[in-house]
């Protein structure tokens, strides 16, 4: 009986330690009400947690140690999913002061205001200027007030930046397309044609319908109609590759406000569709989302794949400086003939945790990243994007370097990502859940079943529907 | 005499103790946050940071009335469940009778089947991956080269067969093991003196054999049930982002670090628990009477 009365009080106190628990506030985060400096004369260290380049950042760390001596940054690797773990982080209160943020994710942490506000540092800065920055800094600017994404204060800044999905082809497929038929592949799709070749043209677009005929073209089958060489893969951000289509017809996923999804919207019916019409049907020359290829920046390389969308980046990480042949590069396809070239990008950010014990040295080390860092990377040729500073990209160590691949590719991607426009995402939904209902849903419509495959237009209505339940369910939580 | 009874429970305490701190700390007060977080609109990025807000039932509510992609999960899992159940018995009871038999070479054949069971899961499904879901698969090229044409395993009518198959094959090993104990515990005088009346095996096997290893196969069931009702890494990692294999644990884990947070996630696992305590109950009212222990 007495054991009883014990477990009894145990159990009690256990519930009750869960209640209190739940009323339990530190109440932390909102520290962004100023920009207090540290004097450098003052010990402070900070943590920065990556995903990749840890070799670079660490070398930045001990830099910007020997210029403010007393300052000290821990630079970490996360493995695995780094944005649930970041989550975690911040759910147990010992998020690191310095994180990688993407444009996709940044509104989950926006919203619950976990993230410094960085203008007032910038404004007040004497080595960054906001001249300094790209444009598609915009994708990490927030509106408190209205919650409005894209517009506002400044809460990340681009760590480096490329246009995401530059069309890059083998060229010897196109030579040995022509040198086996009698009609040479330019004028069987007509395509825009680099002057005196064969070859795509750097600068002008060749449309969605075009570049359909061009992959499909170039794609190898068997004599039952399998691949064994792929036009393309679309295994690199489909859905955010998607989102660049349905921008570039002038049309967003969202609305304005970001709570409903545009699925009703011819010209993202029609983005969509244009993904279908890469793996299924007459058009087809990749293999279907939901069926694993061989990864198509390594695919590339070996020549299994003729056609890849990539940014600056795959060349480094993928081994591309040793290819075998010779790589052409042009501008994203475009819905229609004669538009202006309209490429995305979604850079990969660096933010700060908005109750940071110390917000100034934080900032100084971003600042430090973006300047003095960037140039430092620079100068030592390992460059794996263009620099997140604008106006060291712009200059001779950047665009002039020794390298004549690097130079050439440096040059192009800095002309195409001056003009890259950023992806316009929804505070109230994030991105895995977007893309999770996309692949659930929008799936259906290259299902080889025929009985169970749905036109673009009724698969988005059912995406349509998913999704704004989401984002009514979230707005109920706000 | 008290003094006796206080150094003996004393010991038992102390004995006892790390597992009850480990139960608590890691089953029970986790249990516990997370059935008041189900009545509040908590995210994991700001759980112990922020104060909670309450939200009655909205999570529940939203549940049964809005996620219908949840409730698809719910049905593919208990598919999944009761059909690898189903098959997992089968198979393992099949092959417990086969190597209970005299044969050249049981021992070896016995550590051939239960190998598949010491593969880690997840590289597992991850060869799996690679063999059955690949456009370029080894087994998906062997069914086109035995003339089935190029097979898309992740097709409406293959997905779910196929993860089926794949992971009851994880499944034998164990089992087997289980109900080749269970079959040599089948006491022989039985067995003889039923052969000795010129039963049949089928009927030796479904009169005799069956019964007598009853608990074991309600044991297995039992246990493959809840555990297959759980399955998360093991479909994740086969097959990605499909309808028909979308599972009750994907829809937790999708919630629980973005969608619509913790709290809403804990209230699918309540849901969850609360489903499969009800079909347990169910399936040992509906079973145990025909479960035969031999002291009874």
């Amino acid at each position: 009986m007495k054991r009883k009365k014990i477990v009894s009080v145990v159990l009690a106190t256990l519930a009750a330690f869960g209640f209190i628990l739940s009323g339990c506030s530190n109440n932390v985060g909102g520290g962004n009400g100023g920009n207090e400096e540290t004097d450098i004369s003052e010990s402070a260290q900070i943590n920065f947690y990556v995903w990749d380049e840890l070799e670079k950042f660490e070398n930045l760390a001990e830099s910007f140690g020997q210029v403010y001596p007393n300052w000290t940054v821990d630079v970490e690797l996360i493995a695995g999913d780094y944005f649930n773990n970041l989550k975690s982080y911040f759910g147990a209160g010992n998020a690191p002061d310095l994180f990688y943020i993407e444009q996709g994710e940044i509104q989950q942490f926006l919203v619950d205001d976990l993230v410094l506000n960085l203008s007032p540092y910038l404004e007040e800065s004497e080595l960054l200027a906001e001249e300094d920055l790209w444009a598609a800094n915009d994708g990490y600017r927030y509106d408190a007030e209205t919650g409005t994404l894209g517009e506002g204060d400044l809460y990340a800044f681009c760590k480096d930046i490329t246009s995401d999905f530059v069309m890059v082809y083998n060229k010897s497929h196109i030579d040995e397309y022509d040198a086996t038929h009698s009609t040479p592949l330019k004028d069987v799709v007509g395509y825009p044609v680099e002057e005196g070749t064969n070859y795509p043209s750097e600068s002008e677009p060749m449309t969605w319908a075009q570049n359909e005929l061009f992959c499909h073209e170039l794609a190898q089958f068997d004599g039952s109609g399998n691949l064994v060489r792929y036009g393309t893969l679309f295994d690199y951000l489909p859905w955010v590759h998607v989102m660049e289509w349905v921008q570039q017809t002038g049309s967003s996923l969202f609305s304005e406000d970001g709570k409903t999804f545009n699925g009703e919207d011819p010209n993202v019916i029609a983005a969509f569709q244009h993904l279908t019409n890469y793996q299924f049907g007459e058009m087809k020359s990749a293999v279907p989302l939901d069926v694993n290829s061989i990864s198509s920046g390594q695919g590339f390389k070996n020549g299994d794949v003729s056609v890849v969308w990539y940014g600056r980046w795959a060349w480094q990480a993928y081994g591309w400086y040793d290819a075998t042949f010779d790589i052409g590069v042009a501008p994203p396809p475009m819905p229609q003939a004669d538009m202006e070239p309209y490429s995305a990008t979604s850079p990969v950010g660096i933010a700060i945790k908005s109750d940071t014990q110390y917000p100034y040295v934080a900032y100084k080390f971003l600042e430090f990243i973006l300047t003095t860092g960037s140039m430092q990377t620079v100068r030592s040729g390992d460059t794996y994007n263009l620099p997140g500073n604008r106006t060291i990209a712009s200059g001779d160590a950047f665009l002039q370097t020794d390298d004549e691949q690097q130079r050439e590719l440096n040059n192009y991607f800095f002309n195409i990502t001056s003009n890259a426009k950023t992806l316009r995402y929804s505070p109230y939904i994030d991105t895995s859940s977007m893309t999770r209902i996309f692949g659930l849903e929008y799936g259906k419509t290259w299902d080889s079943n025929a009985s169970s495959r749905l036109s673009a237009s009724e698969a988005l209505l059912r995406c349509k529907s998913s999704i704004d339940q989401q984002i009514k369910n979230f707005l109920e939580r706000l | 005499m008290r003094e006796i009874r206080l150094r003996e429970s004393t010991k038992f305490w102390l004995f006892i103790s790390p597992w009850m701190v480990a139960f608590a700390a890691f089953t029970l007060v986790p249990m516990v946050l997370s059935l008041v977080m189900c009545f509040t609109s908590v995210k994991i990025s700001t759980m112990f940071t922020r104060s909670w807000r309450f939200i009655g039932f909205l999570n529940f509510t939203d549940i049964f009335t809005s996620d219908s992609r949840f409730l698809r999960s719910i049905f593919n899992t208990f598919l999944y469940s009761v059909c690898k159940v189903a098959l997992s018995l089968v198979a393992s009871l099949l092959v417990a009778l086969l190597l209970n038999k005299k044969l050249a070479f049981r021992n070896g054949y016995r550590v051939l089947v239960y190998i598949p069971a010491i593969i880690p899961a997840v590289s597992s499904a991850l060869l799996w991956n690679l063999l059955v879901y690949q456009d370029r698969g080894l087994i998906v090229n062997l069914f086109e080269m035995m003339g089935c044409g190029r097979i898309d395993f992740g097709r409406p009518q293959y997905a779910m067969l196929s993860v089926l198959l794949i992971n009851t094959m994880g499944m034998i090993g164990p089992w087997m093991v289980i109900l080749l104990a269970a079959l040599q515990g089948v006491p022989r005088d039985i067995v003889e003196a039923s052969e000795l009346d010129g039963i049949s095996p089928i009927q030796k096997l479904w009169f005799i054999t069956i019964p007598m290893i009853s608990p074991s196969l309600f044991f297995l069931s039992v246990t493959g049930f809840i555990n297959s009702l759980q399955a998360y890494a093991e479909i994740e990692l086969l097959i990605k982002d499909n309808y028909y294999t979308y599972t009750m644990s994907m829809s937790i884990m999708d919630n629980a670090f973005g969608g619509l947070g913790m709290g809403y996630a804990s209230a699918q696992a309540w849901v969850v628990f609360a489903i499969i305590s009800v079909f347990t109950l169910l399936f040992f009212k509906l079973t145990l009477r025909k479960v035969y222990y031999m002291g009874d």
